[in-house]
């Protein structure tokens, strides 16, 4: 590439960078504002008048949600329905991208188990009937209704099927002269070739879980029990929605204060934390896997 | 998981409150979750209401409180449903499942009370239609009005006609009495009752809440007339006492579907269509017969003066965009003088206080076109919330000897039964209890609250009203910082300042009962869009960007998209309660 050394195409070079460097400081502006609210005073949160400078600076939203047990257990339960759902989509999803990414001459009904596969990611039963199955496998109340539900995510499946195949077909084929198994091709070759797009499906999972609430809701029986975005949204949903009907006027301004917008502030930015610590590793692998796992020959 | 968990879509057969902002002491008028009644078309306020003349303690004995707490000979397990509910306010160790109460109620009826689930209420719906889908119905549950009546028709539920009449304490009856039995009768399918309904209590209706330091700046006397209000505002703008932004009116904010009124709750314009007769989103009376009230031609005038009102400032300009939230915080901010709210009012935006001392707030009735015109209020639904016991569970009173205990020892009236002094528990830590109270608990404590300050003592108080009077002392006492402890602050004001206009004004109230509905569970879909349609069109005729004429079109629209056949539904579904 040839670049332009005059004045008026370094001035253009400037007002680009200088642009794009506004729009990503202003992708960090909510953020911003989140940490000086969860460390403003909460009257001054309340009448909305923190913007991204603390107003009579305080801990104590962070030591009201330290103080209280119930954070903590919901980050543990978080942390648990994670790295067990993470693990096992891992591996499902592997298992079933290899398979439906062979040639038709492999196996030959490929394409109808890709249609039942793109199905899910189309249609679901209803909630009635997603209940009523996970309770009778007696899933309810239990880790396992959290995790297995959503242990082989089709999106994540057509996404690594489609980078497995674009890895080129020689590979295969000359394994298979050699004499190696598909359970062998499968973790010998293809699955170390395909750390981007592992990485990428495995980050998509991490994601998803971490920040599912509605299931916590409905397949968790005890609040004491909920994963940590399912506590938080209860939280925040009481303050809004509480019903009317259970609070005296006390309850009302004790709720205004353990609920207000700079305590919630204080539980999105200590909610973000673990995601944050995770997206730096795998995210040099995320853009480029999707990129990969896009083009087909 | 990108079509995972969170993409189901999944609309509960009927939402609990689609309107959910601000919190209070008894719940708003959901639009589509109206209890099903029938009433004569308004209720004076006469002294047929003080059934309950006293709450004062001690003219019963203990029993004439507790009624029937036999225990059972053998021990009943009894599986429970219910909402959770935050902050339990009790000590770390106990919980709502895990606390004195519930050992009371095991112990002293010989039950063993567990839980099947406890939900959020804003996912109990859902999970019960999920539970009862599953045929998981628990023994007893919580459940709203819809629910109650299909789960009577499809036959699932036990009569409890005859425990109620065996096993329910004199004080309970004497609670439903205090409203002529109505809760009950909302209940009450082809002449059994098949569920305990909880009282929402009256006198929840919005006040004028002004910034009185404001009025005392500019040597303005509180408003007695919607002119007046108009005029205040004018002053409080032009002199910039809240900054150059100066909000003279907020209003309730943008919370679809209906903005407009919101009973006991934040900012509705509900008395300014009162005072034009017109009560939109509620189902009325009119000549005999249920009629939504957002198509009445009543609504006509009330909309031109709130656009006349819209046009010269008064109103925040932004109310249509905002949300309830953003409106309560340019109160909270100081920004705004004045505010539409229920005696409550002070614990909700405490915040004006804490971020500056000198603000003071007064409330008055809130002004009708003339200064000795009729106030026109509404009435709340009888009852939300519906205790349903299982059919072909042994023992239908269960729940009923629970309440016995619980309601004893939470309205303080059973002083063995205060397990908790230092704390202030909630209810929902009482097991199996619901919401009952005086229907006109709210003039009455305030009444007797106002005469033991006067005579410096609480003697004559019931238990429960003790606690706040001294509340209200440790607030007077703090009066130079009320930021010190404002939780103080906001009870006392909520009861002196807030209730205060409710009882000067009494007589000049009327109130209107709403013929609320549930409606037909079919009709869902039509109904959200034909509530967004009247939310924006009334939007914005008062907001000017459509004309006034709008709203005849408005009318047609509502009935050609299914108004006219939901008017016959919610008509027939009264009269078959009335039978």
């Amino acid at each position: 590439m040839v670049r332009s050394r005059t004045l008026g195409a370094r001035i253009a070079d400037m007002l680009i960078v200088g642009s794009l460097l506004v729009l990503t400081l202003l992708t960090l502006a909510p953020v911003v504002h989140t940490i000086a609210e969860s460390l403003s005073n909460g009257a001054a949160a309340a009448a909305n008048a923190v913007s991204f400078w603390p107003i009579r600076f305080t801990w104590s939203s962070y030591t009201a949600l330290f103080n209280g047990g119930g954070f903590f257990r919901a980050f543990g339960i978080s942390v648990e329905r994670v790295v067990l759902n993470g693990v096992l989509s891992f591996f499902l999803t592997i298992l079933m991208a290899y398979p439906l990414s062979q040639s038709p001459r492999n196996f030959p009904a490929r394409r109808y188990y890709i249609w039942v596969v793109v199905f899910t990611m189309l249609f679901n039963g209803g909630l009635i009937p997603w209940y009523v199955t996970i309770a009778h496998l007696g899933l309810i109340n239990t880790i396992w209704a959290l995790v297995l539900p959503g242990a082989v995510p089709a999106f994540n499946v057509v996404l690594l099927m489609n980078y497995f195949r674009s890895l080129p077909k020689e590979l295969d084929e000359a394994a298979r002269l050699d004499g190696a198994s598909p359970w062998y091709i499968c973790w010998k070759i293809y699955v170390p070739l395909s750390w981007p797009a592992l990485a990428t499906v495995t980050l998509f999972a991490i994601v998803t879980q971490w920040n599912s609430f509605f299931d916590g809701f409905i397949l968790i029986n005890n609040p004491h029990n909920y994963p940590l975005m399912t506590f938080i949204q209860q939280l925040v949903v009481e303050t809004q929605s509480a019903n009317l009907s259970i609070l005296t006027p006390t309850q009302i301004a004790e709720l205004s204060r353990t609920s207000g917008p700079s305590l919630n502030a204080a539980k999105f930015m200590i909610g973000m934390i673990p995601m944050l610590a995770i997206y730096p590793f795998l995210q040099r692998y995320f853009i480029h896997g999707i990129r990969l796992g896009s083009t087909n020959e | 998981m990108r079509k995972g968990l969170m993409s189901l879509k999944f609309k509960p057969l009927i939402t609990r409150r689609q309107k959910v902002t601000v919190i209070g002491s008894a719940v708003l008028l959901a639009s589509t979750t109206l209890g099903s009644m029938v009433s004569a078309q308004t209720v004076r306020l006469t002294s047929a209401h003080y059934l309950s003349k006293s709450l004062g303690g001690g003219s019963h004995p203990l029993s004439w409180y507790f009624g029937n707490i036999k225990p059972y000979h053998k021990t009943v397990n009894v599986s429970i449903g219910w909402f959770s509910s935050l902050p339990t306010g009790l000590p770390p160790a106990a919980s709502q499942t895990n606390n004195a109460y519930v050992r009371t109620v095991d112990k002293t009826l010989n039950v063993h009370l567990t839980w099947n689930f406890l939900e959020p209420f804003s996912e109990l719906t859902t999970k019960e239609q999920l539970v009862v889908a599953d045929n998981q119905m628990p023994d007893v549950m919580v459940v709203n009005q819809q629910q109650m009546e299909q789960l009577a028709h499809a036959g699932k539920l036990a009569n409890l006609t005859g425990a109620f009449k065996r096993d329910a304490s004199p004080y309970i009856k004497s609670l439903y009495a205090s409203n002529h039995d109505r809760a009950l009768k909302t209940a009450t399918i082809n002449g059994k009752l098949m569920a305990i309904p909880d009282t929402q209590i009256g006198y929840q209706w919005n006040l004028l809440w002004i910034r009185k330091d404001w009025l005392a700046k500019l040597h303005l006397q509180p408003p007695t007339t919607m002119a007046g209000v108009i005029h205040v505002a004018k002053e409080f703008i032009s002199h910039h006492l809240g900054g150059k932004q100066t909000i003279g009116l907020v209003g309730p904010g943008n919370s679809s579907p209906n903005s407009l009124t919101t009973y006991n709750n934040f900012g509705g314009f509900d008395t300014i269509f009162g005072a034009f007769g017109a009560y939109p989103t509620y189902w009325i009376n009119v000549h005999g017969k249920a009629k939504y009230g957002s198509v009445q031609p009543q609504m006509l005038p009330a909309l031109k003066y709130l656009r006349a009102m819209y046009k010269a400032g008064v109103i925040d300009p932004s109310f249509a965009t905002r949300t309830t939230d953003q409106e309560v915080a340019k109160v909270a901010g100081g920004q705004a003088g004045m505010f539409f709210g229920p005696w409550w009012m002070p614990g909700h935006v405490e915040q004006t206080v804490e971020n500056n001392p000198n603000a003071t707030w007064v409330a008055v009735a809130a002004p009708g076109l003339t200064a000795h015109a009729r106030l026109n209020v509404l009435a709340p639904p009888w009852s939300l919330n519906y205790i349903v016991v299982k059919k072909g569970f042994a023992h239908p009173g269960v729940a009923l000897k629970a309440i016995n205990i619980d309601q004893t020892d939470y309205r303080g009236h059973n002083p063995a039964g205060n397990f908790y002094p230092r704390y202030n528990p909630g209810w929902a830590n009482w097991p199996l209890l619901v919401q009952l109270d005086f229907y006109n608990s709210v003039p009455l404590q305030y009444r007797e609250l106002k005469a033991a300050l006067a005579h410096h003592s609480p003697a004559s108080l019931a238990p429960r009203d003790v606690t706040i009077y001294q509340r209200i002392l440790k607030a007077r006492a703090n009066q130079a910082h009320p930021a010190k402890d404002i939780a103080y602050w906001a009870e006392a004001a909520a009861w002196m300042t807030g209730v205060a206009p409710i009882s000067a004004n009494e007589k000049r109230y009327h109130q209107v009962e709403p013929m609320t509905v549930v409606l037909p569970v079919s009709m869902e879909a039509q109904w959200t869009q034909m509530q967004s349609l009247e939310n924006e069109t009334l939007l914005q005729i008062i907001t000017g960007q459509k004309p006034v004429s709008a709203f005849k079109q408005f009318v047609q629209q509502w009935k050609g998209l299914g108004g006219t056949k939901i008017t016959q539904y919610v008509q027939a579904h009264i009269k078959a309660f009335s039978k």
